[in-house]
């Protein structure tokens, strides 16, 4: 009795009473503050994943901060002019002191201001002759020319290993004439200069240790035949992958550049390594500094994205001099340009999207999670709904009620939401997110902690804790329902027409953060159509029992009756049914579209099963191509050049591209994309070689009043002007250049035509249904060794491997189950409300015979109807959702690629998905028929008689 | 009952307290419709009412008649349409809500029929008379204990001070509901059908600790019922027809010529401010009243005939017209011998 302390002790013995649907919301908190403290961290990391996943993937030239300039460090721009020969004489020119220039560079990193400055590394750099020598080519090596970059770095000795000889020396230089000194006419001859080259270069070269090779005068630099005849070769060192940042930035030195000159056979190019003290006397002083800081964005936060974008910019606009030594006249200019911002620009690019989509996947659980809790409010206020009556009957004042139950929700959610917070963290640290804890994580968990109290606190309805009269009671706040539908309907008419209005608002213009207007129009008309359905609910159902009140089976018609006179629930169960299905359905559609994309793309980028390009590729090659094991097509691909399309409005520059047009039908035959009428550009002419090549342009080339069979065009090339006809007009050339103004040709035609023939550089190949592409390609490789090959389905799993896909794909999956879930406690919850009424029904009917079976189907009657309607709303707003998301959202980021993708509709996941929408109603009802199998009939009915 | 129990404010003693406005609940005209969708239900229809200061009072009345309406009004649940309303000095149609809140916590108290309705099931039975003292927070902390148990001596069910609704009997759960409506010691106690889930021998317990209650405490008591038989407990009962009080039924204990106790109820039908009077429905039958009927005003009397004489063949003098009802005694007092024990 004494224990008795205001209404705490009522609250406490409340609680223990009847515990169950408070747990619920406190079940609801919990998962609330987890996933809102979780779900921002681990998007963090996944975007700070990413950043350094696209830099990590980068190579070093296309990432890092690169300076070039046009000098040698401690020498006067300007080479010869201001060289002047260290002595008369010949003598040994002393090693130049490099190491205060890599001081000051680095001193240039160390005053940039972070986070730029964390992100570049310590500064690297090199010398090479602005002009090769041109080197007497060994004729084992069958090179038609063999020309070298001299090069000089400090750094060579640490990044490589030292196979043979040693590390080039100094050498005698050249001596001239005191007065007048010519480059071109040393008094004597220097003796060779020493290189050290790699073992590549050197078997491509077929150059061997102590081979000496003579210099060829004529062009490259200057004078060098004639002051120093020969080079001779030192060491040779092994340079490793010459695909590392190192040796890309070291520019053919790990592997020389061999090309194929139709006219004039083989052509190297490769770098070799001269000492530090020969770069200046052999260049004449003309050569370049390359300065490179390697960048690591690894610690890059998604947050410092834009600010390290704005340095990086502001950066290459600026000129650093750089001294080599204390008393250095002749500072060295370097603008730092670092391709850095364009992965930066296309991470915003990507966080847009994905921040938009998950701001989409979000609203779906949240106002399912709202739903929820206001239908748990509702069931906790219901079973406590006498308790309430009787303390407002003794005088208890509606703001006592409200705090007795908010009081209740408050204990229960708070303790929650700190164990769902704690869980969060515990999950993350387990998962190894290590993003930092925010103030609005906390503030969201914290929330979610109140959302309970306030529920409970609204359902608290002083007013409405009689149980009243249903033909008594007036339905004084129809009123206010129907201002606050239209308002709803309108905002959501008017968020997707300033949406659709705006149309596609590119990557990182959108700006930081989460559009607002994109995150709010999906739920308005979420929101919207529930309103809508909701309100044609009832005459659905009186529909549905009219049409089934002539059958002589009861559960139908009673059933009906039940969910037209008795909805059990009302809209919000209906508003959480339909946003899961919903989310469901908006997670299906933008993952094949998202996915799907990736696939296209990559497919339009490649253009075939195989896509081979870099070398020559003549019909010799293309026929060993063909005759490989599972090949079935091939077709070289030449580029023509440029050309006018002359005849069209603006007579437009298009790039001219010439294709065995039978064999790329058959390539492209099952290619997404491609271009129906191939077949036809091989058509003959009607007219004889005069007539008109047939052509398939691209949109861009066509211009407005071209189109399949316009004719009186014709194609200024190089060689001359060839009469056209457009076969077709086609969006896109899968394998060719996105975006560009195209034109294609059978190859036979327009040669026939021209009488020009273009060396193809690319094939097309097409697979047999069953080969094995690991097989091709490395079967390819073996007949053009320096051909690159593509595989469309590897180039779209590289994508899909990102973070932000496997992100994407996360929330996707979490959105659906976290939906599903909320959707599943919407049913339970909605059926425990309507369970006393139901429970007496039952026991009434069964005493008049109604079997257990029939009873169930009752139940299932209850939430039945919601379920088909929320089924056909989610599907309505399957295709709607996703549509608004891509008309406002650039999600080429994400897909790559240049098109935005449309909406892809996979049947598959989409009848998953409302397959697992159909097991989860049945499920929560199973479940809520076993929570309420308790009542028997007898004291079912003699608790009627109470009411 | 030699238990005596003390009263703070507002328990006005039958004998002490005079009356106000004629009365501790007075009703005039009181109207209450509720409409919906173009339906209009009235269930008071112009009820008039009026019971003294520690009066104790039993409405009586068939299902739909209105009763219950009148207590939700008089309870302050309900608000009536028109007329007035006013208990204890409180305006019931212009109350505010805290006055609402005030005029539940001190003014009224009340018991249900549902025994469960007046407990709450997880609080033993202190513990529910200590809630509306701790919902009121008038009465000093250390005082409340006091009360709560005089209280639940003064209804004799101190025994299951610890128990809760689900340990006692339905008299005992009744008789505690009873402690708990005068707890805050409300100048009116209202009771809808305290008896009627109870069989006899409990109901009259009840009732008598529903008495007993009024005449220790003086708070004016009005009972609702269908049960016939509680007027045999109450002094007065009023009964309700079609929304409007029809009669009154008073009893008084008369002592004859031979020392005999009896008690004897006289039953008045119930004239209404602008003259109004519901003719008992028996009459009405056995004259077969209808549509119109014509009224003769007497020097000591008012005669009522049927205006359709061949309709009121068996019922009277056809020519004639002769008086039917006549004011003062309606009925001969019916005279019952008084059970000496009761």
């Amino acid at each position: 009795m004494g224990a008795l302390s205001g209404l705490g002790l009522l609250a406490r013995r409340q609680l223990r009473t009847s515990w169950g649907a408070t747990a619920t919301l406190g079940v609801v908190a919990f998962l609330a503050a987890g996933v809102l403290s979780t779900a921002p961290r681990a998007i963090a990391t996944m975007h700070a994943d990413q950043v350094t996943y696209e830099t990590a993937a980068a190579s070093g030239p296309a990432r890092d901060v690169v300076s070039v300039a046009g000098a040698i460090p401690g020498e006067p721009p300007g080479g010869i002019y201001g060289y002047a020969p260290p002595d008369i004489g010949s003598g040994v020119p002393a090693e130049p002191d490099w190491a205060p220039f890599l001081a000051n560079l680095d001193t240039v990193r160390t005053e940039t201001e972070d986070p730029l400055r964390s992100v570049m590394g310590a500064p690297h750099f090199h010398v090479t002759s602005a002009e090769p020598a041109y080197t007497e080519p060994v004729p084992s090596s069958q090179l038609a020319e063999a020309k070298v970059f001299l090069r000089s770095a400090t750094d060579l000795a640490d990044n490589t290993e030292l196979l043979e000889g040693r590390w080039p020396g100094a050498t005698p230089t050249p001596s001239f004439e005191e007065d007048t000194w010519s480059p071109a006419t040393p008094q004597e001859e220097a003796p060779a200069f020493e290189v050290a080259v790699s073992r590549a270069v050197a078997e491509t070269y077929g150059w061997e240790l102590g081979g000496r090779y003579d210099n060829l005068g004529g062009s490259g630099i200057i004078a060098l035949a004639e002051r120093y005849p020969a080079l001779v070769v030192t060491g040779i060192f092994e340079a490793g992958d010459p695909d590392t940042d190192y040796w890309l930035h070291h520019s053919l030195a790990a592997r020389a550049s061999v090309i194929t000159d139709p006219n004039r056979g083989l052509l190297g190019t490769a770098s070799v390594y001269v000492s530090p003290a020969m770069i200046t006397p052999i260049t004449l002083g003309i050569g370049k500094t390359r300065v490179w800081y390697p960048v690591n964005t690894d610690g890059v936060t998604a947050a410092d994205v834009p600010l390290l974008l704005a340095q990086a910019n502001g950066q290459s606009a600026q000129t650093f001099r750089v001294p080599v030594g204390p008393d250095d006249s002749v500072a060295m200019e370097l603008r730092p340009t670092t391709r850095l911002s364009e992965i930066l620009e296309r991470l915003l690019a990507q966080r847009t999207g994905v921040d938009a989509i998950v701001a989409v996947l979000a609203v779906g659980p949240l106002g399912a999670t709202v739903a929820v809790l206001a239908l748990g409010a509702r069931l906790v206020v219901d079973r406590r709904r006498p308790a309430l009556a009787l303390l407002r009957a003794r005088g208890a004042s509606g703001t006592q009620l409200r705090l007795l139950m908010g009081g209740e929700g408050l204990v229960v959610g708070l303790g929650s939401a700190v164990a769902g917070f704690a869980g969060g963290l515990a999950l993350t640290s387990g998962l190894g997110l290590d993003a930092p804890v925010t103030v609005s994580q906390v503030a969201f968990a914290l929330a979610a902690g109140l959302a309970p109290a306030t529920a409970l606190a609204l359902a608290t309805s002083p007013g409405g804790l009689r149980t009243t009269r249903a033909d008594l009671a007036p339905r004084s706040r129809s009123r206010v329902r129907w201002v606050l539908e239209v308002l709803v309907v309108a905002g959501a008419a008017l968020a997707s027409w300033l949406l659709l209005s705006r149309g596609v608002v590119a990557g990182s213009g959108a700006g930081p953060g989460v559009d607002p207007l994109v995150a709010a129009a999906p739920l308005l008309v979420s929101l919207a159509l529930t309103l809508l359905a909701v309100r044609a609910y009832p005459w659905l159902a009186l529909a549905l029992e009219r049409a089934l009140a002539p059958r002589r089976d009861l559960v139908p018609f009673l059933g009906a009756a039940r969910a037209t006179r008795d909805p059990a629930g009302g809209p919000v169960p209906a508003v959480a049914l339909v946003l899961a299905v919903a989310v469901a359905a908006t997670s299906a559609v933008l993952y094949s579209t998202v996915s799907g994309g990736v696939v296209r793309e990559a497919w339009r980028a490649t253009g075939s099963d195989l896509r081979v390009s870099g070398p020559i590729i003549d019909e010799p090659a293309a026929e060993q191509l063909a005759a490989l094991d599972g090949v079935e097509a091939v077709t070289a691909v030449a580029d023509v050049g440029d050309a006018v399309l002359h005849g069209t409005a603006s007579s437009p520059r298009t790039g001219v591209y010439s294709v065995d047009a039978a064999a790329l039908a058959m390539v492209q035959e099952d290619v997404p994309g491609a271009p129906e009428s191939l077949g036809e550009l091989t058509r003959v002419p009607t007219g004889g070689a005069d007539a008109a090549v047939p052509v398939i342009l691209t949109r861009s080339a066509a211009g407005p009043g071209v189109g399949p069979g316009s004719t009186g065009l014709t194609l200024a090339t190089q060689e001359g002007s060839v009469p056209i006809s457009v076969v077709d007009v086609v969006d896109e050339l899968p394998g060719l250049p996105a975006g560009r103004a195209l034109v294609l040709a059978d190859t036979e035609r327009l040669t026939a035509s021209t009488g020009e023939t273009s060396y193809a550089r690319l094939a097309l190949v097409g697979l047999a249904d069953d080969a094995d592409r690991a097989a091709v390609t490395t079967e390819i490789s073996q007949v053009l060794p320096s051909a690159l090959v593509e595989d469309p389905d590897q180039e779209a799993a590289t994508m899909l491997e990102a973070p932000v896909s496997g992100g994407l794909v996360i929330a996707f999956v979490l959105a659906v189950l976290l939906a599903g879930l909320l959707c599943a406690a919407a049913v339970v919850m909605t059926l425990m409300l309507a369970a006393p009424a139901r429970a007496r029904l039952l026991a009434v009917l069964q005493t008049l015979g109604l079997s257990p079976r029939q009873g169930r189907g009752l139940v299932g009657w209850e939430i039945g109807p919601w379920a088909v309607v929320a089924l056909l709303v989610g599907a309505v707003l399957g295709v709607a959702v996703p549509s608004l998301v891509l008309a406002a959202v650039d999600v080429t980021a994400l897909t790559g690629g240049v098109t935005q993708p449309a909406p892809e509709y996979d049947p598959l996941l989409l009848g998953a998905a409302a397959a697992g929408f159909v097991a989860v109603v049945v499920a929560a009802v199973g479940v809520a028929a076993a929570l309420s199998r308790r009542g028997e009939v007898a004291a079912q009915l003699r608790m009627g008689s109470n009411d | 009952m030699s238990t005596t129990i003390e009263l703070t404010n507002g328990g006005a003693p039958a004998s002490a307290g005079p009356a106000q406005d004629g009365g501790e609940i007075r009703c005039d005209d009181l109207v209450r419709i509720f409409a919906t969708d173009g339906v209009e239900v009235q269930a008071l229809q112009g009820l008039t009412l009026s019971v003294d200061p520690g009066e104790i009072v039993a409405v009586v009345g068939a299902s739909g008649s209105g009763k219950s309406t009148l207590l939700t009004i008089l309870s302050g649940l309900d608000t009536p349409t028109g007329g007035s309303a006013v208990v204890a000095g409180t305006d019931l149609l212009t109350m505010r809500h805290a006055e609402r809140v005030r005029y539940q916590r001190s003014t009224v108290g009340f018991v249900w029929q549902q025994t469960s309705r007046n407990l709450l099931p997880y609080l033993t039975a202190s513990e529910n008379v200590r809630l509306p003292l701790e919902l009121a927070n008038t009465l000093p902390r250390r005082e409340r204990r006091r009360r709560v148990e005089a209280l639940l001596e003064l209804l004799e069910v101190g025994q299951v001070a610890g128990r809760r609704p689900g340990e006692m009997s339905g008299g005992e759960q009744q008789r505690t509901a009873i402690a708990v409506a005068v707890a805050n010691s409300p100048r009116v106690l209202l009771a809808d059908e305290p008896t009627g889930e109870l069989d006899e021998a409990t109901s009259v317990e009840v009732l008598e600790a529903l008495r007993g209650v009024n005449r220790e405490t003086g708070v004016t008591t009005l009972i609702v019922t269908h049960d016939p038989t509680v007027s045999e407990h109450v002094a007065r009962t009023i009964q309700i027809r079609d929304g409007r009080t029809s009669t009154e039924t008073l009893r008084r204990t008369e002592t004859d010529e031979h020392g005999q106790a009896r008690h004897v109820s006289e039953e008045f039908a119930v004239l209404d401010r602008v003259g109004r009077l519901q003719l008992p429905q028996d009459f009405v039958h056995a004259l077969d009243l209808r549509d119109r009927v014509r009224l003769a005003l007497e020097p000591d009397h008012v005669g009522v005939w049927s205006a359709t004489p061949a309709s009121s063949v068996e019922a009277g003098p056809v020519v004639e017209p002769s008086p039917v009802v006549e004011p003062g005694p309606v009925v001969e007092p019916v005279e019952t011998p008084t059970e000496e024990d009761r």
